[in-house]
């Protein structure tokens, strides 16, 4: 099969998605109001509230949400045949991702545009707020954890990547502090830099750098070990400097090499005009996972991603000029992100072999296939580059660099959110020290993500990678989960038919609590005495989240079949902000706390 | 037609984004927690609020991310051609319109690389519309 018709065929389905699916959702589900005035004008304070042209803040909402694990995952998934990955891609993105991201979005808006683990709190219940703290600490802990092992792994296999990645971090200093002391555009800084990056590649191709005497000396089991010690000790510098100085001239370095990288994918393919070279369903031995559910937990981000609902909730929310604009915005933002999933399954499937027997050979067991994922990316990504005349060794370099460079930025920023989440979590459980104390939570931040990384394991590198993985994608659903139940409440209590929220809630908590209770006996039949604990929290996270959603959904039927109450779980009728400043439109929020309104007059 | 005022965020407001899936700009707590991090107030905010209150609700106001280039690129290359510029002249007038803290109306960069104070910003841009 043409690799460039199966990516044809999933455009035409996500623009008949977004066409058709995202209207009934925005008319009839969401039932969206151009009238409504949003947060961004209500609380406008040129700050964080400001109303924002959609196209302005779609390349913000694009930029936020699309990285490194909508690839990692798609690209273990093919194990299971490229149908399946990719029908729970387009699937997924249609009527998962675009309901939660858009939702998140939505309900936001309604809400004075707080952020999800606060309308967890407000909508459901009081506890749903401290559920969502909890979960949220073992996503990051995970992220950080499978992005660690998918950077040392990534060292490891192209060792000549070492050297633009690590001459990156001066690179990028010296653009933040050029940009801030000239006070000049971003633009072109941030292209030479882009420049001066790729031409480090011609360097680090002739220089490889490789750890492997180093590790043996100081005794780790693994290269990879030593690369994600380093990672870590970098991570907790990087994660206290100024986001200026750093993490925010990376960014405009990345968000050059997003759209070089998808243009690579798509131009390579087309001028190549690849075959897809993996079967559609794959045979796969006796005793490796069975797709359902684990292809559903395997490919998070790029399906369905709980994150999203932070980047939604979090940023866009507050700066949404007209609530219709959601619907572009919210429903685009996942699509993009199931594009570049797209991207990563025709990479592993139709770039990185030329017949199905070298394919086979790369997928032969789950262990070697979740293992060597981010290297059959990069190498099939580097064949698309191929096509393009790029030399295969250095366009090898170049995809794994662009990898590296997304899920280093990942750590950088999951640490500093950790950080941040440890300091909440102190403040709640009255551990002063661990909320006042930066070195601390910082370290504490660290070092739980590092023990996840080294512990489990034991040996076989790859089965260890994707059961990691496996777990913080059903953390990622969990989030997601806890997004479509606060959603799904809302929709209720507003009396729209919340259907399209319910389907995918149910699915996801099908799925992830059945992955979990899988998981659960095959690591206590393994003797994985780090992963079955953490596994257990998960599963006991979930079933609490089934069980808050259920309670929260059932007192949103009973509500609905007396009397259309104010929006919000805590309100109790009383007017909002937003109900006074919308007389017209009958909508209300709720919430005990301030509103934001006390910034606008800053 | 209905005139554009756009301010370029500088260094320290402008939200971090491109880290990438479960790593772009999100903001877990926002009201009511201990560790409420949102970007330090700047320069920015004070304009933008002086710009709204002054100029009448259909002149837009936008206020954009200095790595937003995507879209900030064409509107001042859109807007440089509208008034004639070519070549090197239009190449001056966008590189200045790119730089962090700039102001611009319909294309034309009043101000670059750091904002006047409030009620000078709002004396500029009304200057400049009052000249369409």
């Amino acid at each position: 099969m043409p690799a460039f018709v199966v990516g044809a065929v999933v455009g035409i389905l996500f623009f008949l998605g977004y066409r058709y699916y995202s209207r009934y959702l925005a008319r009839k589900v969401y039932a969206l109001d151009p009238a409504f005035v949003t947060p961004a004008h209500q609380f406008n304070d040129g700050v964080d509230f400001v109303p924002t042209n959609k196209h302005v803040l779609f390349g913000h909402h694009f930029t936020s949400v699309a990285g490194a694990a909508p690839i990692v995952g798609p690209a273990i998934a093919v194990f299971w045949g490229w149908g399946p990955a990719l029908a729970w891609i387009v699937l997924g993105t249609i009527f998962a991702a675009g309901v939660h991201d858009f939702g998140s979005l939505a309900v936001s808006v309604r809400h004075k545009a707080r952020s999800i683990g606060t309308l967890a709190g407000d909508v459901i219940n009081g506890r749903a707020r401290f559920l969502f703290l909890a979960i949220i600490f073992f996503l990051l802990t995970l992220v950080n954890a499978v992005f660690a092992v998918v950077i040392g792994n990534l060292f490891v296999a192209q060792p000549g990547a070492v050297i633009p990645i690590v001459a990156e971090i001066p690179l990028a200093i010296g653009i933040g502090v050029y940009i801030y002391r000239t006070r000049s555009s971003a633009l072109l800084p941030s292209l030479v830099g882009v420049l001066v990056l790729y031409a480090l590649i011609l360097v680090g191709n002739a220089v490889p750098v490789s750890l492997d005497g180093l590790a043996e000396a100081l005794g780790f089991e693994q290269t990879r070990n030593l690369w994600v010690v380093l990672l870590f000790a970098y991570t907790w510098i990087a994660s206290r400097i100024p986001v200026w100085v750093l993490l925010q001239p990376r960014d405009y370095i990345n968000s050059h090499q997003l759209f070089i990288a998808l243009g690579v994918i798509a131009l390579g393919v087309i001028v190549g005009m690849s075959r897809i070279q993996a079967p559609v369903v794959n045979d796969v031995p006796e005793g490796a996972p069975s797709f359902f559910p684990f292809l559903f937990i395997t490919i998070a981000c790029g399906a369905i991603s709980g994150f999203h609902a932070l980047v939604s909730s979090g940023t866009s929310s507050k700066q949404l000029d007209k609530e219709t604009d959601g619907r572009y915005i919210g429903y685009m933002g996942a699509v993009g992100e199931g594009s570049l999933a797209t991207g990563a399954v025709l990479a592993t499937t139709a770039g990185v072999a030329a017949t199905q027997a070298d394919w086979e050979a790369l997928y032969p067991d789950f262990a070697t296939a979740s293992g060597g994922a981010t290297g059959n990316f990069v190498n099939g990504v580097a064949q698309f580059a191929n096509n393009l005349a790029v030399p295969l060794d250095i366009a090898a370099v170049f995809a794994a660099v662009v990898v590296i460079s997304f899920a280093a930025t990942t750590m950088d920023t999951g640490v500093r959110l950790q950080r941040y989440v440890v300091q909440e979590i102190g403040e709640l459980t009255g551990i002063r020290v661990l909320a006042r104390n930066l070195t601390l939570a910082t370290t504490v931040a660290v070092v739980i993500p590092l023990a996840m990384a080294l512990l489990p394991g034991g040996g076989e590198a790859g089965y260890t990678f994707g059961v990691l993985w496996q777990l913080f994608g059903t953390t990622n659903q969990l989030t997601a989960g806890l997004a479509l139940s606060v959603i799904a409440v809302w929709v209720t209590r507003r009396g729209k038919n919340p259907t399209a929220v319910l389907v995918p809630l149910v699915f996801l908590l099908v799925v992830t609590t059945w992955a979990l209770i899988l998981n659960l006996r095959n690591f206590v039949d393994a003797g994985q005495w780090v992963l079955a604990p953490l596994d257990a929290i998960v599963f006991i996270l979930a079933v609490w989240l089934v069980v808050e959603a259920a309670l929260a959904l059932r007192s949103a039927f009973r509500e609905r079949g007396t009397a259309v109450p104010a929006e919000g779980g805590s309100g109790a009728g009383e007017e909002s902000v937003v109900a006074r400043a919308n007389p017209d439109h009958g909508e209300s929020t709720s919430g005990s706390t301030e509103g934001p309104a006390g910034r606008a007059g800053r | 037609m209905t005139s554009r005022v756009v301010v370029v965020r500088g260094t320290r407001s402008a939200a971090p984004a491109a880290g990438g899936c479960c790593g772009g700009d999100v903001r877990p707590f926002d009201e009511g927690g201990s560790h409420c991090h949102v970007p330090p107030e700047d320069e920015v905010g004070g304009v933008y609020r002086a710009l709204r209150s002054a100029l009448p609700d259909h002149v837009d106001i936008q206020i954009v991310s200095p790595s937003n280039w995507l879209w900030l690129l064409p509107e001042l290359i859109r807007g440089g051609r509208r008034r004639g510029l070519r070549g090197a002249e239009l190449r001056r007038s966008v590189r200045a319109g790119m730089a962090v803290s700039s102001l611009i109306v319909d294309g034309v960069v009043l101000v670059r690389g750091g904002l006047p104070a409030p009620a000078d910003a709002v004396t500029l841009v009304g200057r400049e519309l009052a000249l369409r």
